[in-house]
């Protein structure tokens, strides 16, 4: 996947650097994402992931370096622009509608492909009609992807169980054509069973061509679902590779016990 | 037993289906009956007070997509009323336009007006936003007091021709009432399609949570102004026929109280409920107007009063706006066999 004769990378990061007033949030990280690829980041509280995520999603706008996605720099554009580019995101606190109901939150997340105008809307014409068609259906089988098959479409967002409301936010972000898909602490909250399948579910959306950027603090998961990883510490990099390498580099090891010794 | 249990389970939802029949029929019966009142009560009175709940009611309904639908608190609506009104008097007075030739002139330039006030305002958040409504509502207030050669100052404008349809003049208030009745029917269809449509659901998500909102590709800003374009046309195009009505417009009717009540009436009757705020209005008018003939200012007391215990023991209003996914929508765009499992590594059309 890193040699040099790979496809054009979905996400290309390359020599990003951060800093908020003296802080050095990101130094230096490089990395890419390919089609149907898992990369996991991961590091200690502080190592600079959710920085990282707020770069890439167009909130924090200052900083040195590149990011392209698809080749498309994506450096001043806003985090709609950078959406209808193809990425969308799931958050580490569940942020659902509380006045949709659990299909309608899917079609919000197809707000850009559905093609009705103002007009369409307001006078129900025939292309509202087909539009609002194929989004359902749509919206059906993207429930059905992530496990909500069985689930009620008309019941509220915020009624389903916690890992349901999770795997709503990764239907509503699934629902929009992603090339790439952030997910941040998916299986915050979960117990073994419900994040195995959580893995099971983003490998099989990996599968279908979208490149998955993970950050998780649950090392099973990580370490069972993901092709690569990327570890961060105090904002730099200080290791990537398969699960295999990061379990046995020193670094990593260092940088995780030496958190705990010095805690 | 069992048999017994399978007969329920087949038989409830029919049951409850022909309930749900039952009160749907009663609902739009009473409505015709209630909205058809002023043709066999007679007189001016009675037509004079219902075009009152229903100009109050398309102000209902059109604030209700700023405030119901979009979440902008608006102090500020009825500067939309009185545009509209002063665009008729001017219109008919100076350029002798009938009525109907003014009412779209006056949606377009309410929707004019509300994007070039939106544009800047929209940017600012929550009381912000407020504030500045309210000191809009001001301005207008003011303009329509000081700018004479528009707005004949206090006096107002008056005096010009009787508008008049196919020959026939419209004279008593039960000659505009089918108007009144129509557009508020109109705006409520409307605003109805639009909250079940890709407009409605990106409001609802702005409402609910700009930073997820905006992680679905949702252009706030622009959002927010199309909430307050296509609330406030409704106001312009009440405000024409008001002013027809009145064959009269003159300042105090658009006082900041005018914008308070507007706001009174949305929350009374449930914010982004549509049958709500239309009831809101027919309540404003019974309560704030009609006892106060009668009682003098025990009416807006009583009215007051009424919605602080509305606020404080339902503050999802009279008819409070449930949001689901209406069943009907489902069998007609959904698939006839919507998939329960996965079907592995495939994402759907």
């Amino acid at each position: 996947m890193t040699t040099a004769l790979a496809p054009e990378p979905l996400l290309a990061v390359s020599d990003l650097s951060v800093s908020f007033g003296g802080v050095q949030a990101l130094a230096e990280v490089s990395f890419s994402l390919q089609r149907d690829e898992i990369l996991g980041i991961i590091g200690p509280n502080g190592a600079g992931k959710t920085t990282l995520f707020n770069v890439v999603s167009g909130l924090v706008k200052d900083y040195r370096g590149s990011v392209a996605m698809g080749g498309v720099d994506l450096r001043g554009k806003s985090p709609q622009r950078i959406v209808g580019l193809g990425l969308r995101r799931t958050f580490q606190n569940v942020r659902l509608f509380k006045s949709l109901s659990v299909i309608d939150t899917v079609l919000a997340g197809q707000h850009l492909t559905i093609r009705e105008s103002v007009f369409d809307s307001a006078f129900r014409t025939p292309r509202y009609h087909r539009q609002e068609s194929i989004a359902v259906q749509r919206a059906q089988q993207v429930l059905a992807f992530v496990g909500l098959g069985h689930v009620a479409p008309g019941d509220m967002a915020t009624s389903l169980p916690y890992g349901g409301q999770r795997r709503l936010e990764i239907a509503r972000a699934l629902a929009g054509y992603p090339k790439v898909l952030m997910l941040d602490e998916p299986a915050a909250g979960m117990n073994a069973t419900e994040s195995r399948s959580l893995g099971t579910m983003i490998r099989r959306i990996a599968a279908t061509g979208i490149g998955v950027l993970l950050v998780e603090h649950d090392m099973r998961v990580i370490m069972s679902v993901c092709d690569r990883i990327v570890v961060l510490n105090f904002g730099r990099m200080i290791a990537q590779g398969t699960p295999e390498e990061i379990r046995s580099d020193p670094a990593v090891v260092r940088a995780y016990l030496g958190d705990e010794v010095g805690a | 037993m069992k048999a017994l249990a399978r007969l329920r389970a087949v038989r409830r939802p029919e049951a409850s289906s022909q309930a749900r029949r039952a009160v749907r029929v009663a609902v739009v019966l009473g409505a015709v009956a209630f909205a058809s009142a002023p043709y066999w009560l007679g007189g001016t009175y009675f037509p004079d007070i219902w075009i009152d709940m229903g100009l109050w009611g398309i102000i209902g309904v059109g604030l209700n997509v700023v405030i119901g639908f979009a979440g902008l608190l608006d102090l500020g609506y009825m500067a939309f009323y009185a545009i509209g009104g002063y665009v008729f008097a001017n219109a008919a007075l100076y350029h002798g336009f009938n009525l109907w030739e003014t009412l779209p002139i006056g949606a377009v330039v309410a929707l004019v007006s509300s994007a070039i006030i939106g544009f800047p305002t929209l940017r600012v958040r929550g009381d912000y936003l407020a504030i500045m409504t309210l000191g809009f509502g001001g301005i207008v207030y003011f303009a329509a007091e000081n700018l004479t050669a528009l707005t004949g100052g206090v006096n107002g404008l008056y005096g010009w021709k009787t508008p008049s349809l196919l020959g026939h003049p419209f004279v008593t208030p039960l000659d505009f009432y089918p108007f009144v009745l129509a557009l508020l029917v109109v705006a409520a269809l409307v605003t109805m399609h639009l909250r079940t449509s890709r407009i409605g659901r990106a409001w609802a998500c702005i409402k609910d949570d700009e930073i997820a909102a905006a992680a679905s590709g949702i252009p706030i800003v622009r959002y927010k102004l199309y909430a307050y374009m296509l609330g406030s046309v409704w106001a312009g195009l009440a405000g024409a026929l008001f002013a027809a009505k009145e064959a009269l417009i003159s300042p105090e009717s658009f006082t900041f109280d005018a914008s308070f009540f507007a706001v009174a009436i949305v929350v009374l009757g449930g914010m982004g409920s549509i049958s709500g705020v239309i009831i809101g209005g027919i309540f404003y008018v019974v309560i704030a107007e009609w006892l106060s003939a009668y009682t003098g200012t025990l009416g807006g007391v009583i009215f007051a009063a009424l919605l602080l215990l509305m606020v404080l023991l339902r503050p999802q209003g009279l008819i409070p706006y449930r949001p689901t996914f209406n069943r009907r929508r489902l069998l007609r765009y959904g698939l006839p066999e919507p998939p329960v499992v996965a079907d592995d590594y495939r994402l759907g059309p």
